[in-house]
């Protein structure tokens, strides 16, 4: 991940994309953070690896969304035969209950993506306000919060996930979202706070200090936005290891089993030997659609990465 | 004397993914005589330091160069790319930053530098020994003027000055035939400028290597070079030898940025500058792109092409301008007071 | 130490006295115990429409001065006075309402202003914080007009990426003047600067100057500038002024060695090239190279925290003796055991050296 440290001089590189431009003409209506959002993505749109990871996760999201129209029967429903291979009726095969596997990998994605989404953005937020603050005052602040994010990212992550679960009653969820997000903040934050420390001493933020401005609205909105690729780029390295996680919860019958989601999926075939009974499709498909779903996220995040650095745009 | 280097028909732009392509060098054509001493000058934004990337090859994206022979040596370096460029920097042309002062690695001491980039481009046949290593790291300080004490030093505990000349050691290392200076005194003050271009001027008149000072300061320029180009709005608008520059004819923006000079031992101190702005590239009017701010500028101005003249009343058979009227013996009109900056 | 002779300031002609610094002093802590004098028992004053100008080169303390007046540095010892009342600034009410009475130009226009905000931004919110209560809109519109960017509704909506570094500064000049100050500090303001565009600047702030009765301190390494446009001159070298005097008696008659240098660095308008080509001969007064070339006097330690440059006329020894020694021509023992104080050579002007009446070409004293 490229970590800005400088800004490139606009009269020595011509004008950055990305970047906004005054006077937005046809977009004046449009509310900021929209055209932001917008500039955003069609910059993105411009960069090839970003512009397949786009795709993928445009089809993946869209499946999820569609899912009750396009899954041909219920994930649940236990009436088929069980343990059967890929058929017509079928077409990805059947679990040992007798449920259709190809509808519940299309079910499963919006529980994976939920998770992963959600558990990204709460880790990134974590993040990105305790690494604000340590990278703003540095001193006794400054090494309270950092003990505490060497403490988290010495722990390692997933048997400290496999404890939390196992030690929390209920399996919602929302429980498997926090444990997530809980032992993934870490890694952000410290990013966060150097980029913070950079910052801080930039002259911009120093004459803000001196236009008598107070302390939370130097950081959230002189210091903020100019980490925003960062805090994008963040946010998904998060949400990638956040599906991941999910997954690696359900499979190991941390999550709550009746919920339908890749990683359920796998739980089960675990379960019931798929491979044995020869029903090795029911552990690639949720496989590979997690690996594709991570795949897009980091594709994405190459490009952010053009983003912010003019020198890794590809050449036109 | 063979050209070191010539260059034809070089145009840069700069392609950025959204908005309209920008053209910041345009037909220019130069030569460099080998052991010449080349000034380019201009104001911010004339594409001066773009032509400097250029013609070492380190222009980078979206800056694109379009078109343009460039041969040095008689090798087409245009087209180069990959470990054969990387080789005729080894023993080609070297180019010392803008910042070259916060060029050098900040975690690592100078004597580091040096060993990176000798062992970098190492020859068949060269001593790579610690000992000997050291020993060129300490000549080449020496020659810049600087204590070999301070290869045991990190960037950030030497003075800016030392750091522009530590950064020149460092281009001087591989004992290029060309070197690019590009503002190297810029962020320094006075004083310190005048140490420091004294040592370029002194390593130049030694080594023999040719070069070329970008710079926007004409009077840093004049201090050292034989010859200057002045640069505007992309395009080369005079070529004169340096001499001839402080007592002679010139184009129009050569004459205002040399009046842009005050003497503080003057009975009346009067500061001068140009009025106005360098053009929006982007939108370039048709002709001369100085008209707005010429003092000499007339209506027949917009109708010209950019191409180099001789100046046929020079005493150099070399002195080029692009301005077709402006003559030996025509009057300065009266200098127009700066008024409100025109976007 | 010293004390500061009664001398009057050139500038005081000009208006009442609003800003006073008495026997400044700043020292920073550096690794391995050394200590940085960055400023050293430094006393002026800062009078209403007028200019005072700090010169010297990087490592003078000159940038350091500046910042402990606009209340970013701590003084080690020293008294800054406000129209006649002493300055402490504590709390945050208190930073807060001295800040709009003494404002801050930085000199490099490029990081200056924040890259994600518009023009319109970076002035409404001095505008909204200390002119509360005002039409927010014609503050900024009298703003922009004040600095000559017009029109106005053209450079409202951008973004510093979009303008040029001229432009820039003066959007920083119009965010200074947002809080309506008394007192403007203006660190370099056109160092960064083209030649050619430098004159248009400091028009606009001698402009500013007059109109808004602004006590102006202007710091430059280049003399040259500062006899343009300032009323008073104060020659900083390794955190002492070493001369002060009017603008146009220090630069026409200067009497410290280190003032001689600086007047003759300046390149000659007339003879444009001259002081290189075509000879060894180095600027009158100064030694061959000097410490800056051969770096065996820059001093050991890192550059400290606080942003004062790591340069060689700062000394992180005690002084033993008047600081410029290494480079004067004319430095003997007396020079290298004892720091001369500031002499007054006239009502208005004064110079810290012990062979003043030292006779110099083209430099006669006149007294």
């Amino acid at each position: 991940m490229t970590v800005i440290t400088s800004l490139p001089r606009p009269e020595a590189r011509g004008p950055v994309a990305g970047l906004p431009s005054g006077n937005a003409g046809r977009w004046r209506g449009v509310p900021g953070p929209l055209r932001f959002l917008g500039r955003a993505l069609r910059t993105l749109w411009a960069n090839g690896k970003a512009r397949a990871g786009l795709i993928i996760l445009g089809v993946l999201v869209v499946v999820a969304l569609f899912a009750p129209w396009l899954a041909p029967h219920s994930p649940t429903a236990t009436n088929f035969q069980p343990y059967l291979g890929p058929n017509g009726v079928n077409w990805l095969g059947t679990t040992g209950n007798g449920q259709d596997v190809f509808s519940q990998l299309i079910y499963g994605g919006r529980i994976t993506l939920l998770v992963g989404f959600a558990a990204g953005a709460t880790a990134t937020a974590v993040a990105v306000t305790l690494g604000l603050i340590a990278g703003y005052r540095p001193g006794i602040v400054d090494e309270v919060i950092g003990f505490v994010t060497n403490l988290a990212l010495v722990i390692p992550s997933l048997p400290l996930m496999i404890i939390l679960a196992a030690y929390l009653q209920s399996h919602s969820i929302w429980t498997i979202v926090l444990v997530v997000a809980f032992t993934s903040w870490a890694m952000g934050c410290r990013v966060m706070r150097s980029q913070t420390s950079t910052l801080r001493t930039r002259e911009f933020v120093t004459s803000a200090v001196f236009s008598g401005e107070r302390l939370p609205r130097i950081v959230f909105r002189e210091i903020l936005p100019n980490m925003t690729s960062l805090v994008a780029a963040s946010f998904l390295s998060a949400a990638t290891a956040a599906v991941l996680a999910e997954a690696s919860l359900e499979f190991l019958g941390l999550g709550n089993p009746a919920t339908v989601s890749w990683g359920t999926i796998l739980y089960y075939a675990e379960q019931q030997n798929a491979l044995l009974t020869g029903q090795w499709l029911m552990v690639l498909a949720p496989g590979l659609a997690i690996a594709a779903l991570m795949v897009s996220l980091t594709l994405i995040n190459f490009g952010i990465d053009a983003l912010s650095n003019p020198r890794l745009r590809e050449k036109p | 004397m063979t050209a070191l280097l010539e260059a034809r028909g070089v145009n840069v732009s700069y392609v950025p993914a959204v908005g309209q392509r920008i053209w910041a060098v345009r037909d220019v054509d130069l030569t460099l005589e080998a052991g010449e001493f080349v000034g380019i000058v201009g104001e911010s934004g004339c594409g001066k330091t773009t032509l400097g990337y250029a013609l070492t090859r380190m222009l980078r994206p979206p800056a694109r160069l379009e078109s343009g022979a460039i041969t040095f040596d008689g090798t087409d370096v245009a087209a180069l790319h990959g470990e054969r460029l990387r080789r005729q920097r080894r023993n080609g042309f070297a180019l010392v930053l803008q910042s070259g002062m916060n060029a050098l690695n900040p975690v690592r001491t100078v004597a580091h530098q040096f060993a990176d980039v000798m062992k970098a481009h190492a020859r068949p046949g060269d001593d790579l020994s610690r000992a000997a290593i050291t020993r060129r790291s300490a000549e080449l300080l020496e020659a810049v003027r600087l204590d070999p004490e301070v290869l045991r030093r990190f960037a950030h505990e030497l003075s800016g000055g030392m750091r522009q000349r530590v950064s020149i050691a460092l281009a001087l290392a591989l004992r290029p035939r060309l070197v690019v200076f590009d503002e190297p005194t810029t962020a320094l003050d006075v004083i310190v400028q005048q140490a420091v271009m004294q040592t370029i001027k002194d390593l130049q008149a030694e080594r023999g290597f040719t070069a070329v000072l970008i710079s926007h300061d004409l009077g840093v320029v004049l201090e050292t070079t034989d010859r200057v180009m002045v640069m505007y709005a992309g395009r080369i608008v005079e070529d004169q030898p340096a001499a001839e520059l402080i007592r002679g004819h010139h184009h129009p923006y050569t004459e205002a940025l040399l009046r842009c000079y005050a003497d503080p031992r003057a009975d009346v101190v009067e500061l001068a500058g140009i009025p106005g702005s360098p053009p929006d590239l982007r939108n370039l009017p048709a002709g001369c792109p100085f008209l707005p701010r010429c003092a000499f500028g007339t209506v027949a101005c917009t109708q010209i092409d950019m191409s180099l003249r001789p100046v046929t009343t020079s005493a150099d058979p070399d002195h080029v301008t692009a301005c077709p009227f402006v003559l030996p013996d025509t009057p300065v009109p009266a200098r127009p007071e700066p008024t409100a900056v025109k976007p | 130490m010293s004390t500061p002779p009664a001398i009057i300031s050139a500038a005081a002609a000009r208006g009442p006295l609003v800003m006073e610094a008495i026997s400044l002093s700043k020292d920073f802590r550096l690794a391995r115990g050394q200590v940085l004098h960055a400023v050293r028992d430094v006393t002026f004053g800062l009078y209403s429409g007028a200019v005072v100008a700090l010169v010297g080169e990087s490592g003078s303390g000159k940038s350091t001065a500046a910042r402990l007046l606009a209340g970013q540095e701590r003084l080690t010892s020293g008294t800054i006075k406000l129209d006649g009342e002493r300055v402490s600034v504590t709390t945050q009410h208190a930073f807060r309402r001295y800040k709009s009475r003494v404002q801050y130009v930085f000199q490099d226009p490029f990081a200056a202003l924040n890259p994600i905000h518009t023009v319109r931004h970076h002035l409404e919110r001095p505008v909204r914080l200390h002119q509360p209560g005002a039409d927010v809109k014609a503050a900024v519109q009298a703003l922009i007009e004040q600095v000559r960017l017009t029109p106005a509704s053209q450079f409202l909506g951008k973004y510093p990426h979009e303008l040029s570094g001229g432009q820039r500064q003066r959007v920083s000049f119009a965010r200074a003047l947002a809080a309506q100050p008394s007192v403007l500090l203006a660190d370099e303001p056109v160092s960064m600067l083209d030649v050619s565009i430098r004159l248009e600047m400091l028009s606009l702030l001698d402009d500013l100057r007059i109109r808004l009765r602004l006590a102006l301190l202007y710091i430059t390494h280049d003399i040259a500038s500062a006899r343009y446009f300032a009323d008073e001159i104060l020659v900083m070298y390794a955190g002492q002024i070493v001369e002060r005097g009017p603008a146009e008696q220090v630069t026409q008659q200067p009497r410290h060695p280190y003032t001689q240098l600086l007047v003759n660095s300046a390149p000659d308008p007339d003879n444009l090239g001259s002081t290189l080509r075509g000879s060894q001969a180095r600027p009158h007064g100064a030694r061959a190279g000097g410490p800056e070339v051969t770096g065996r006097q820059s001093p050991n330690g890192r550059a400290p925290t606080g942003g004062s440059p790591s340069g060689d006329g700062a000394s992180s020894r005690e002084d033993t003796g008047c600081p410029f020694n290494t480079r004067c021509a004319f430095a003997d023992d007396h020079c290298r055991r004892e720091n001369p104080a500031l002499t007054q050579l006239s009502a208005m002007s004064a110079a810290a050296c012990w062979h003043l009446d030292q006779a110099v070409p083209e430099n006669r004293p006149s007294s």
